[in-house]
């Protein structure tokens, strides 16, 4: 019997970085779910809150709560997204709808610990998309999803049961500079912490440089092609999603 | 590239002085390293069993002394009285050196000498003493440095860590009048000497205090050098500013919150020194203070009661979330512009001062979070972080200020604010920022920020909402000349360093959509 | 249990720059600390706060004047200019900590704050059973505390080792203010 999971895409996901939530449709399934795509959604509301506009946040997290509750499983390629809901929607909502939200954020997941942790799906999906071993990865971790939702090794153990070779650079868990709105806010010291991320992943040799979430991917992306340095950022969904049969 | 004179601080924004801190190879190698050094320390004590027993009951007993602060520092008053020490209460800035020029002025102080103590900084007491014609001479090699570079301190724990050695030769070999060499233990040999002067002729004594517990009434100093012994030990009176936060109920609490600072700070199982006063001098004794005074420091503390706030409160001054900061590792103590800088300065700049400065600090930040996770007492700066940013929307504080101490007189008061700027001969910068944020234009601007966001959250909860934004978007992306699009606000800030991601060409609710018909 | 802390002690107080003897019976110990005294005075005063309760138990200052050493004495007329040109400083501690190395030294009578201050070298007695293994420990001889109870010196410090800095690019420094000799002498058990 088939898992149905919903799955919330994200707004930077949906419109400037879909592969990712292609690949992370195309691996849900490959890992037996059922997905559905409740059409009404939009953005969890980070972009608000960060800019110190919690009642706007709290417009779209009621949307959210809304969209999603039907559904015994969320799922999101975005650890900043998942953590925006487990850690800030009781926060910025009161009574009922704290409420109504802390219910959802207990069924909401990152997509690489709802296949790893939940599924228990490495060993199928690197069946279904093998990795070749001549390829290596640098994994950076994000900063949301290591320090609220402790996103860790869910990444790791898909990279590596499905063959891929991974080398680690000197601080993983570093912040690559991104922050949101940081990252336009302060582009001056933005763009040099992803200079200190890159160099450290360039470091390594590795052939990509990987993550949960897009954000900061985009972000580093844009700066490798001002620089020209360090490997190719890229989504694990993407990575193993290229590989699958 | 040295770092050029506060002065120059004040008129920079902060991104400019970002900037300047970057470009500054002196500064990073001088950060690189410390922030490795210290910050390697605090993530073992992380990790030690003993140390994780220690947080928790750390966080503990500094939660406990919040939930009753003014009873706490009531019962501390009046067991530091019953002990003859004088206590004084001082709602802020200018109370605080009002009390002390009173004691100096009282005593006939000529000379006064200081240990390290960021309270003294954060009300500007040296200045305010050297207008009275008081010597003021800081006695931690690290702050001697900055005191004779007219430069605010730009590490909590390390305050002249940016100095290199030939510049701090080249200070001292001014304050010398004479030439010496560019080497550490000459460097140190003259601060011992010129310092040793100091202390043995000094009038009085001027520290701050890093816990003080109330059941025996006791004044922990903590140091390295020894120089907060000399400042404490020789001088005739010894006046301790004491944040009201540093009290601690009883004196076994020390054995919990000393390790868990000095292992969090530098690693060390205990500083070199751990001086525990408990009163002044005693009949017998030759040495020691003849009188002893503690101020108590409000300075809107007691306005964060209460409020989410609060926890900041918890702070022991360790640095740990300076040394994790990856936006502090790039940028720097005097990118700040504040006495306390990093994270916690980033929280604390803006609450204690009411709002009049350091209003930018909570923008300078990714939220990645290292910060909430390195403190040993748990505070969550970076949900302070957030929180402020909200805010610090309206002018004025980010909190309303704390009703003044029962009995305690209006002068000085509760307002917010930090006063008047002291007298000529401080270093600049220390003023702090102009009000505001640089992005707030005035309530037009900020009204429309809000307007703008509430418009857009409403749009984007509705499904054809998003969607046509999201296309209307997409279509003017492609219309208007590149250099319209680069000078948008947000993709302005964006494309200083980057490329400019476009929308892709079909959204992935497309490719969804496609799907159906066409497969992947 | 006393074997493991004061090699403990020992260990720890090295590794912070300090210098640990003994455990040695009382009349090995003042012999030593007469010879240490000889050579870190090199010719000045040794200051002695002959209040302090283990200089006194031991006779400490007598046997250093009967060793020809010039004993500068907290009674001394001149006591704080000389102390200001005395090589060395010696003290009691009330307790040694086992963990950090440390010995708590108390002000008092006759026991001056400024004899382990400051001279550039300090050498400290302390019987070996006071210590104990750390701070926490130490400080719970002082509690519980009475409201009035003023057991509490006016001054305890707690001394790890040499004064040191490393405010010049992080690099140590030893004996910047304080003494940047510290030598810890622990005597076996209570003097005769």
């Amino acid at each position: 019997m088939a898992t149905e999971v919903a799955l919330f895409v994200t707004c930077l996901v949906d419109q400037l970085a879909p592969e990712a939530g292609v690949a992370a449709v195309r691996l849900l399934e490959a890992a037996g779910c059922r997905v559905a795509f409740p059409e009404a959604q939009s953005c969890c509301g980070q972009p608000a809150l960060n800019t110190g506009e919690p009642e706007a946040a709290a417009v779209l997290a009621r949307h959210f709560v809304e969209v999603f509750e039907p559904y015994d499983a969320v799922v999101t390629p975005s650890g900043s997204c998942a953590a925006m809901v487990h850690h800030w929607y009781s926060r910025i909502l009161d009574g009922e709808w704290a409420e109504r939200a802390e219910a959802v954020a207990a069924r909401t997941y990152e997509l690489t610990s709802f296949l790893v942790d939940r599924l228990d799906a490495a060993d199928r999906l690197a069946e279904a998309a093998p990795l070749d071993p001549a390829v290596t990865v640098t994994v950076h971790d994000a900063c949301h999803g290591l320090r609220v939702l402790g996103l860790k090794s869910s990444a790791r153990r898909l990279l590596e049961a499905a063959g891929a070779t991974l080398v680690e650079m000197a601080e993983p868990e570093q912040c690559c500079g991104f922050g949101g709105t940081f990252a336009a806010k302060h582009g001056e010291i933005s763009a040099p912490m992803a200079d200190d991320k890159l160099a450290q992943a360039a470091a390594t040799g590795a052939d990509y440089l990987t993550a949960c979430d897009s954000g900061c991917l985009l972000h580093l992306a844009g700066r490798r092609r001002r620089t020209g340095q360090g490997p190719e950022p890229v989504h694990v969904a993407e990575l193993l999603g290229r590989a699958l049969r | 590239m040295s770092v050029r004179p506060a002065e120059a601080a004040a008129r920079l924004s902060l991104a400019d002085r970002a900037r300047r801190a970057i470009g500054d190879t002196d500064l990073q190698t001088a950060l690189a390293k410390v922030t490795a050094a210290l910050g390697a320390e605090g993530t073992a004590a992380r990790t030690d069993p003993d140390m994780i027993e220690k947080r928790r009951r750390g966080a503990a007993i500094r939660r406990e002394v919040l939930a009753d602060l003014d009873g706490w520092l009531d019962r501390l008053q009046a067991r530091l009285e019953s002990i003859g020490v004088t206590v004084h209460r001082a709602a802020g800035p200018d109370e605080a050196r009002r009390i002390v020029l009173d004691i100096a002025r009282a005593e006939g102080v000529r000379l006064a000498v200081k240990s390290k103590s960021m309270a003294t900084e954060e009300v500007h007491l040296n200045a305010a003493l050297e207008a009275d014609g008081v010597e003021v001479v800081e006695t931690d090699l690290g702050e001697y440095i900055i005191q004779l570079a007219r430069e605010m301190p730009s590490h909590i724990i390390a305050p002249a860590v940016h100095k290199t050695v030939p510049q701090v030769a080249r200070l001292f070999t001014e304050a010398a009048g004479r030439e010496l060499p560019s080497e550490r233990g000459a460097l140190c040999a003259f601060a011992r000497e010129r310092l040793r002067s100091k202390f043995l002729a000094a009038d009085m004594g001027i520290s701050g205090a890093n816990f003080v517990t109330v059941d025996t009434g006791t004044i922990v100093l903590v140091t390295n050098e020894g120089n907060g012994r000399m400042c404490t030990s020789l001088p005739r009176v010894h006046v301790a500013v004491m944040p009201v936060e540093k009290v601690l109920p009883r004196f076994e609490d020390l054995g919990v919150l000393l390790p868990l600072l000095t292992r969090t700070a530098t690693g060390q199982r205990l500083s070199t020194y751990v001086s525990m006063i408990t009163g002044p001098r005693r009949p017998g004794e030759i040495d020691g203070p003849e009188r002893l005074h503690v101020v108590f420091l409000d300075h809107n503390r007691r306005s964060l009661l209460g409020t989410p706030y609060e926890e900041m409160l918890c702070c022991v001054r360790c640095g740990a979330c300076l040394n994790v900061c990856p936006v502090y590792r790039r940028i720097g103590g005097h990118a700040y512009d504040a006495v306390y800088s990093g994270p916690m300065g980033a929280v604390l700049t803006p609450l204690l001062s009411g709002g009049t400065e350091g209003r930018d600090l909570p923008d300078a930040s990714s939220l990645c979070g290292a910060c909430s996770e390195a403190c040993p007492v748990g505070i969550p700066l970076a949900d302070l972080l957030v929180r402020l940013r909200a805010d610090l929307r309206t002018p004025g504080p980010a909190v309303p200020p704390a009703p003044p101490w029962p009995g305690h007189g209006p002068d000085g008061g509760a307002a917010p604010g930090s006063g008047p700027a002291p007298a000529s001969g401080e270093p600049v910068g220390v003023a702090g920022d102009a009000p505001g944020r640089p992005s707030d234009s005035g309530p037009a601007a900020r009204a429309a920020r809000r307007l703008g966001f509430s418009a857009w959250a409403r749009l984007w909860a509705s499904p054809a909402g998003y969607r046509l934004s999201n296309a209307a978007v997409r279509r003017l992306g492609r219309l208007a000349p590149p250099a319209v699009v680069r000078r948008t606000p947000l993709v302005k800030g964006w494309g200083e360093g980057r490329d400019i991601p476009l929308p892709a060409t079909r959204s992935f609710r497309q490719r969804l959509a496609d799907r159906q018909k066409d497969g992947w | 249990m006393t074997d493991e802390l004061a090699r403990r002690f020992a260990e720890v107080l090295t590794a912070v720059g300090g210098r640990a003897h003994g455990p040695l019976p009382a009349d090995e110990a003042l012999d030593l600390l007469v010879q240490l005294c000889r050579e870190r005075s090199n010719g000045t005063a040794v200051a002695v706060s002959t209040g302090d309760p283990v200089v006194q138990k031991l006779g400490a200052a007598d046997k250093l004047a009967a060793s020809g050493l010039d004993v500068l004495r907290p009674d001394d007329v001149f006591w704080r200019e000389r102390l200001a040109e005395a090589g060395v400083g010696v003290t009691g501690a009330v307790t040694a900590l086992a963990a950090s190395g440390s010995v708590g030294v108390a002000c008092g009578p006759g026991a001056p704050r400024a004899t382990s201050l400051v001279p550039p070298a300090h050498i400290c007695l302390v019987f070996r059973g006071t210590m104990v293994a750390d701070l926490g420990e130490g400080l719970l001889r002082w509690a519980p505390i009475a409201a009035d109870d003023t057991a509490l010196p006016s001054n305890l410090v707690w001394v790890s080792g040499p004064s040191r800095s490393a405010d010049l690019e992080l690099v140590l420094t030893v004996g910047v203010h304080g003494p940047g000799s510290v030598d810890v002498i622990v005597v076996e058990e209570d003097g005769g």
